[in-house]
């Protein structure tokens, strides 16, 4: 099952699904490898500083939207 | 026999090279810039187009390609400074990565493989190719 590398939980977590980030870790050139997945919420803080600039508003959904509740 | 490193480099930065508009020739063909990444559910080959994610849009290299240089291992590379990434509007899986230039009828420059794990995506999920991990090598 595909989980997420920070939280270990798949995508549905108590029944509602959540969006993730796929991260290729190897490119043209390279044997293909495995794809990293982690949760929008759950993201690393260098994926997400990465990321930010273009997916900013679709990451602070995710955050509200995980942690809704806790 | 292999590439000398400065050749290497120079064919490396002849055919990506770093700019956002005009046209790059090599050989007999010309090029287009910028440059665009597409990803694919089904792989290309050497002679045949990948097939593009539904819904995904035609990229920019938002994540600039680094100029030439020789690794520790003297291999002249190039490779991404930037997260390329998108937001996918369908669900499927993720295959491939293809690069091309940025004429009507879109010529292919490069293409490759993801990995065989762990693709599955849906609608709202993020592809990325980080920092560094989309390089073309030469050799």
């Amino acid at each position: 099952m595909d989980v997420c590398e920070t939280c270990h939980q798949p995508r549905e977590i108590d029944g509602v699904q959540h969006p993730m980030l796929l991260s290729a870790t190897r490119g043209l050139n390279s044997a293909p490898e495995d794809v990293i997945r982690w949760h929008l919420g759950c993201l690393p803080a260098d994926v997400e500083a990465e990321h930010r600039n273009q997916h900013g508003a679709e990451i602070d959904a995710a955050k509200a939207a995980l942690h809704k509740g806790i | 026999m292999a590439l000398d490193q400065v050749i290497g480099n120079a064919l490396n930065d002849a055919l990506l090279p770093n700019g956002a508009s005009g046209t790059v020739t090599v050989g007999s063909v010309t090029l287009t810039l910028p440059f665009q990444v597409r990803f694919q559910s089904t792989r290309g080959t050497a002679g045949t187009n990948g097939t593009n994610i539904t819904g995904t849009a035609t990229l920019g290299l938002n994540g600039t390609v680094a100029t030439a240089s020789a690794s520790v291992a003297n291999v002249p590379t190039k490779a991404n400074t930037g997260a390329i990434s998108i937001t996918t509007t369908s669900s499927g899986t993720w295959n491939g990565i293809e690069v091309f230039d940025a004429t009507g009828t879109p010529k292919r420059v490069l293409f490759g493989p993801i990995s065989d794990l762990g693709k599955t995506f849906v609608s709202g999920d993020i592809l990325s190719i980080p920092i560094n991990q989309l390089t073309l090598t030469t050799t």
